[in-house]
């Protein structure tokens, strides 16, 4: 039975699944005014793949993009005419992520946790939630943070930038070791 | 599609199968990720789905007509009792491998005393995963060569195999005194120019062709099933 391996590859059990579970994503962003066409849906499928590629990422069926439309459908900054578009963008960033906190970082604290942000902290700026608090969350598990969710703690690199911009401050306005001015 | 195996289903039974694949290896990457993530990295997921294969594929080998199970019981059952009997062969060479090491031959030939000594340390069979990495096979490179090796196998099919065969011929060369084992080997570097520890050369295989041709299927018939 060495040939068992030929009927299954990655590519087809992934397409199989994920087109199985598509249609089912506008059962509760409809409460919210907002909804996806057919191509919409069949874009996002790309997009995902997509993105699933980029990052180096296989995932069976379409759960994913399902949690993502379900947890940022009711957000006060998305509108219907933004609402693929913004789908697509998390989309791509939920990967990068995944990759970027090493698996350490579970879909439902990753999805929580970007939903919040942009809720509250970037004001549904997708920018600001992709170069600063993501950005941070990765840092925080890179940097082995007790708390990878804590933004407000300096990881290690900011520790040391910051001591270098005190010292070059500290140099250029004369100070010396004892506290003194030359 | 395999040829062999487009003989036995048809489409319809194929489609089937690796619906039914996808929602196994969907369970196994949550499974793996401890219910976290529906996603993994690629090349992690190709691993589960050798390993699930691995397991469906030293099971239905053991069955008298592996299509036919293969067309008529759940594909999660097969992996399963794979499973069980990968553990099960796990143990066996864990057993076997004290034998093997008790019986060993008296020699200098490296590759054979890095083989008994090395290359199946406990430590692998520890850490064998028949769930996540059925798969997986010792590290190092199995250099001494058996009389009669089976390489349609991988992973701790081929280790089984092996260690088995490896018991068997240890045995074998028991029969025979320790100076005449040695001095075959010296005359076989000789004849090749080589210094015989360095030899990836097969034991028994120098006692047979060194025996008068009338002993020798005799012989063979100690060194194979």
């Amino acid at each position: 039975m060495d040939s068992l391996a030929s009927l299954f590859s990655l590519s087809t059990l992934s397409v199989r699944a994920a087109e199985a579970q598509l249609l089912s994503l506008n059962e509760k962003s409809q409460e919210y005014g907002l909804t996806l066409t057919p191509e919409d849906a069949v874009a996002l499928m790309q997009t995902r793949v997509q993105a699933l590629n980029a990052s180096g990422r296989v995932e069976i069926g379409s759960a994913t993009v399902g949690r993502l439309a379900e947890a940022f459908c009711d957000s006060c900054w998305i509108n219907q005419t933004h609402y693929a578009e913004t789908l697509h963008e998390l989309v791509e960033l939920f990967y990068e992520m995944k990759n970027e906190t090493e698996d350490r970082v579970s879909d439902a604290e990753l999805i929580a946790f970007m939903k919040e942000c942009f809720e509250d902290r970037c004001g549904g700026s997708l920018e600001l939630l992709s170069g600063r608090e993501l950005e941070k969350l990765a840092e925080n598990v890179r940097f082995g943070a007790a708390d990878y969710f804590d933004l407000s703690r300096e990881t290690r690199f900011e520790e040391d930038r910051f001591a270098e911009e005190e010292e070059a401050g500290e140099r250029d306005s004369g100070l010396t070791e004892e506290g003194g001015y030359e | 599609m395999n040829n062999s195996l487009s003989l036995f289903l048809t489409p319809e039974e194929t489609a089937a199968l690796q619906l039914r694949m996808t929602g196994l290896l969907a369970e196994e990457v949550l499974r793996f990720n401890g219910g976290q993530s529906s996603s993994i990295r690629t090349e992690a997921a190709q691993s589960l789905l050798e390993s699930i294969l691995y397991a469906v594929t030293a099971y239905l080998d053991t069955l008298p007509d592996p299509p036919a199970a293969l067309k008529t019981r759940d594909i999660g059952e097969l992996r399963e009792q794979g499973i069980v009997l990968l553990r099960r062969y796990t143990d066996e060479c864990r057993a076997l491998l004290p034998k093997v090491r008790a019986t060993r031959v008296q020699t200098e030939l490296i590759a054979y005393n890095h083989t008994v000594g090395e290359c199946f340390g406990e430590a692998f069979f520890r850490v064998y995963d028949p769930r996540f990495q059925a798969q997986a096979a010792p590290a190092g490179p199995i250099d001494y060569p058996l009389y009669r090796d089976d390489w349609s196998v991988t992973g701790i099919l081929y280790v089984r195999n092996y260690l088995t065969q490896l018991l068997r011929e240890n045995e074998f060369c028991a029969r025979f005194p320790k100076n005449r084992i040695r001095a075959l080997l010296l005359a076989h570097g000789l004849k090749h120019r080589i210094d015989y520890r360095e030899m990836l050369q097969n034991i028994p295989e120098l006692i047979i062709e060194g025996a008068p041709e009338q002993e020798r299927p005799a012989l063979e018939h100690m060194l194979t099933d």
